[in-house]
């Protein structure tokens, strides 16, 4: 199966319910949208970064050098308050429009 | 909220970049290691596992440089971007730079010096005083503008626009503490002086409501920190000491806090009476409507104008005139602000440090012109590296700011230079007034602080030059038409029409504001010289003078003038001596003279004449031969004068015009100081307080009839040979004070000056003169680099065309010829400007040209033909470079 591309802006979405279960490092967040796509979305792995620098700054985020697993400090990331409700909003801007989206595609 | 926060965020991380780049590597290295860990698990060789790792993470740099723009806060980060280029840009110029940041600083410094005189000698000149915004001062149109307590009183009545008013007096004193006299100087003052200027005590107590009312009633003492450290130890045990005034017993009842220096600035006062006691410290009465003699401050109730109050006291004057007749009939008031007391610092300072103010905000716009022309030359040079940043992507608005930038950091590094500068020049002014003022004899207090007022404005000023002299380069740079700059090299890009005008208007602009301060400095030159050639109707070279102040040795009315009889007749006999007498005023000086009602029978007053006062001194037989004071008729005072003779008076010839015109007034009575009064003698009409004063009726008194001024001033007449040069005057005071000794061991001489050092006319003139002459020189000068900079720049661009005319067949001097032509023609236009600039604005000096038009043709032909030589020699330079040009090698240049 082709991957397939992301749409603009959506990144920054699912990288936020993917933090909403937990703070997660850089690697982390890839892996795990790998494994909810099932390996479906062409992404550079590079690419959360950026985002996650946008959103830190927003303050949607915040990132925390902790150590980890082998004891080494690795910068994790969780949602702030503010993150969650952009996520909020986001999820429901989304749904609504996939909504509408599936209901012009289907009827027109 | 959360846009603040990210501000805040992006801020904070702008000044920690080195770990927010070594994170992100961090972060990105931990991301490729964990991936190459996990493939080596998975049996990938090391090297295959690093590739793909790389790989699947896409592009590092640019992932990491979108990271940067996500995370940075741009402008500023561009900000510090630009600073450092700028800073780079500057620190490879060090010529340019160094020249741009001394003439700013200069301009700058010179600003902020002039901006905190001002401020400390006359905009706000009463330090330790509370809301000193809402002090006023009253002037009468009387005896100086002082006025009298029951009028003052009567003022302060009017509650809907005064809170109060207060009246003082000034004096030299003989204080004596243990036995051991000094002289300080102290104010007789109303009970609420210090209430109303918010003036609290350190120890004791001030002045008691009522304390100034019962005459010679008490005789209670405030004096300063300064005194009280200096003379008390700081004991606290000085609260009820008593210590001897003029020989009169005061207790002192409290200290005020050193920042208070009295309310006659930039004098200092340590010692504060109540006006009740004005006769133990001043030897003087002054009660009564009549007795306009009093300083004063009024303090405006908080929002009220100076209108308002105007328009309250002229009503108030209206209703005085109607109720006393005698002595308010044509007497009026005005509410000035602090700034335009008619006594005081700023009275002095005022006219001359305004002028001065105007004349360094004059040279701040020339040094601001040259810059900018530098920065326009220099931008012009730039052009191909603009160019070239335009075409790989550079937004104009960033270019704008790259430039903006650049020149706002000059204007910093000149602004803090100027600071630096200007606190070295603040710290100055004392010797400055030294130089100035050298025989002042009241200590002055000049210590002043850069404050911040004066910061504050500096720094707007630097921020707007920077500005200001940034945004035409930049504008014009941004503006050049990218293929032309490219496709000419950027050769010849900087010669384009529009930034020809423009570097040629503002090197126009400069030589018109040079011009303009050089043609004022000439002017006050001119009136200086005229002025001091002026006949004062008295000559006061080889006089010596010096107060005695009796009345604080033990002497009375009664007593008195047995001892001006006996000294004046030994003094005068002195070797050295030529003539001694005795007055109580001398002309020409700081101290101001008297003011006294006459009135003669059968003279009315025309309406509407605004002075009913008339000046008057009292003297001492002799006292016209010491100052050279021709007598045009009858006879000068005796020793006979006296209390038991009939009243005599000697006037001016203005007196006698004015109430006996075309007759002898010899013989005629006047009504003045209690009694009539018969003239005997009649001098000519001389100057009296001011060179350019109008000539006015003035009046002499016998002292020995003059009773209540107990004090007066000795003058000797001095053999030119004992006083030459006339530097030399005050070496005879050791002689005086040896003969007055022998006469009588408890007078002691205040202060022996020479006269000619006292006569303070000039002060103003030669203040602002030889200011005026520094910064018109400055100027010049400036004015002179800007030409050269603009021709040298113009001669460096031509120099192909130049080889190719000379390859033509031009001779050197054609090329001389033409340089200097066209640096001329700029000149011309400059000098052209600046004459009908300063014909519009030399009017103003006025009050510094005695005797001399603010539009003296010899001035505005010389000045200008100054500058055009002074121009021609800077286009001189460029041009002899012009002539040898080599042909071959410029034109193989390209």
């Amino acid at each position: 199966m082709d991957k397939i591309d992301l749409l603009q802006g959506t990144l920054d979405m699912l990288i936020l319910r993917v933090l909403a279960r937990g703070e997660m490092h850089g690697w982390g967040i890839v892996d795990r949208l790998a494994q909810l796509s099932r390996n479906a979305l062409k992404l550079g792995e590079g690419s959360v970064y950026p985002s996650l620098y946008r959103m830190e700054s927003k303050g949607w985020i915040k990132a925390e050098w902790s150590a980890s697993d082998n004891n080494r400090k690795a910068k994790y990331y969780s949602l702030t308050k503010a993150g969650r409700k952009q996520l909020e909003a986001e999820q429901k801007n989304w749904d609504q429009l996939s909504a509408i989206i599936a209901e012009v595609m289907q009827n027109a | 909220m959360s846009s603040l926060r990210q501000a805040l965020v992006r801020v904070f991380r702008f000044f920690r970049p080195r770990n927010f780049e070594a994170e992100m590597a961090e972060e990105m290295r931990q991301h490729l290691e964990q991936r190459i860990q996990e493939k080596i698990a998975d049996g990938t060789s090391p090297n295959e596992a690093r590739e793909a790792a790389l790989r699947e993470f896409g592009g590092l740099t640019q992932f990491q440089e979108e990271c940067r723009d996500e995370h940075g806060f741009p402008p500023l980060e561009t900000f510090a971007q630009d600073v450092r280029f700028a800073a780079r840009t500057l620190r490879k110029n060090p010529g340019f730079t160094a020249v741009v940041v001394l003439t700013l600083a200069l301009g700058i410094g010179a600003n902020a010096t002039v901006l905190c005189w001002l401020r400390n000698l006359v905009l706000r000149p009463l330090p330790g005083v509370a809301a000193q915004e809402r002090l006023v001062v009253i002037a009468s149109n009387q005896g100086g503008g002082c006025v009298s307590t029951d009028d003052l009183r009567d003022i302060a009545g009017l509650k809907a626009v005064f809170e109060g008013a207060l009246a003082s007096q000034i004096s030299a004193t003989s204080l004596e503490v243990d036995r051991q006299p000094e002289w300080t100087d102290a104010q007789v003052v109303s009970a609420d002086f210090f209430s109303l200027l918010g003036v609290q005590p350190l120890l004791g107590r001030t002045f008691l409501p009522n304390e100034d009312l019962k005459p010679d009633g008490n005789p209670v003492l405030v004096i300063s920190e300064r005194l009280w450290r200096r003379r008390f130890a700081s004991s606290r045990d000085v609260l009820g000491r008593t210590v001897e005034l003029n020989r009169h017993a005061f207790t002192i009842v409290g200290v005020v806090p050193d920042g208070f220096h009295g309310t006659m600035p930039p004098s200092n006062y340590d010692l504060w009476a109540p006006r009740s006691m004005i006769w133990e410290v001043r030897n003087q009465r002054l009660d009564g409507r009549s007795a306009r003699g009093w300083h004063n401050l009024a303090r405006l109730k908080p929002g009220v104008t100076l209108a308002q109050a105007n328009a309250a006291v002229a009503t108030l004057d209206a209703q005085l005139a109607r109720s006393f007749p005698d002595t308010n009939r044509y007497a009026r008031h005005r509410v000035l602000p602090l700034s335009e007391a008619p006594w005081g610092g700023q009275t002095i300072f005022g006219p001359v440090l305004r002028l001065v103010l105007a004349v360094v905000g004059g040279v701040l716009l020339i040094v601001a012109a040259n810059i900018a022309s530098l920065l326009l030359v220099r931008a012009t040079v730039r052009q191909k590296e603009i160019a070239i940043r335009l075409a790989a992507g550079a937004s104009r608005a960033r270019l704008i700011r790259l430039f903006l930038t650049e020149s706002v950091l000059l204007a910093a590094l000149g602004g803090g230079l100027g600071l630096l500068f200007a606190k070295w020049a603040i710290a100055m002014l004392p010797h400055v007034m030294a130089y100035f003022l050298p025989k002042l004899t009241v200590p002055l207090f000049l210590e002043f602080h850069l404050d911040g007022a004066t910061l504050g404005l500096t720094m707007l000023v630097t921020l707007a030059t920077g500005i200001v002299f940034g945004l035409v380069p930049a504008l014009q740079a941004s503006r050049s038409d990218l293929n032309t700059v490219l496709k000419q090299g950027g050769r010849t890009a900087g010669s384009g029409a529009a930034q020809h005008r423009l570097r040629n208007a503002l090197v126009i602009a400069e030589i018109a504001l040079a011009l303009v301060l050089l043609v004022s400095a000439v002017l006050c030159v001119k009136g200086l010289e005229r002025a001091r050639q002026v006949d004062f109707g008295f000559a006061p070279d080889h006089v010596l003078t010096a107060g005695l102040q009796i009345g604080m040795n033990g002497y009375t009315p009664e007593t008195g003038p047995a001892f001006y009889r006996k000294a004046r007749a030994q003094l005068a006999t002195l070797p050295g001596v030529e003539e001694a007498a005795f007055a109580s005023w001398f002309p020409l000086g700081f101290g101001g003279d008297k003011g006294a009602d006459a009135r003669v029978e059968g003279y009315v007053r025309p309406e509407g004449a605004e002075d009913q006062t008339y000046e008057f001194a009292i003297i001492s037989p002799r006292y016209f031969a010491v100052m050279r004071i021709p007598l045009l008729a009858g006879r000068d005072f005796t020793d006979r004068d006296d209390a038991t003779a009939p009243n005599v008076a000697i006037v001016n010839q203005a007196f006698a015009q004015r109430f006996w015109p075309g007759q002898d007034p010899l013989g005629r009575k006047f009504w003045s100081r209690g009694g009539w009064r018969t003239i005997v003698g009649l001098t000519p009409t001389g100057k009296y307080n001011r060179l350019d004063e109008p000539a006015h009726p003035f009046f002499y008194l016998p002292y020995q009839q003059g009773v209540p001024e107990l004090d007066l001033n000795l003058c000797l007449r001095l053999a030119d040979s004992t006083s030459s040069p006339p530097a030399n005057v005050e070496g005879f005071a050791p002689t005086l004070r040896q003969a007055l000794h022998d006469i009588d061991p408890a007078v002691g001489l205040q202060q022996p000056r020479s006269l000619a050092a006292q006569v303070a006319v000039f002060f103003g003139q030669r203040m602002a003169t030889t200011l005026l002459l520094a910064i018109g020189g400055v100027a010049l000068l400036l004015a002179a680099m800007g030409v050269y900079a603009v021709m040298a720049y113009a001669v460096g661009q031509r120099t192909q065309e130049f080889g190719l005319r000379m390859a033509l067949g031009a001779t050197a001097g054609d090329l001389l010829h033409h340089v200097i032509r066209q640096g001329l023609r700029l000149a011309a236009g400059g000098v052209v400007a600046g004459t009908a600039l300063a014909f519009a604005v030399t009017h103003l000096l006025a009050n510094f040209l005695y005797g001399v038009s603010p539009f003296d043709p010899a001035t505005f032909v010389g000045v200008p033909l100054i500058m055009a030589v002074v121009a021609a020699i800077a286009c001189y330079v460029p041009a002899r470079r012009a002539t040898q040009v080599d042909p071959i090698v410029a034109l193989r240049a390209e």
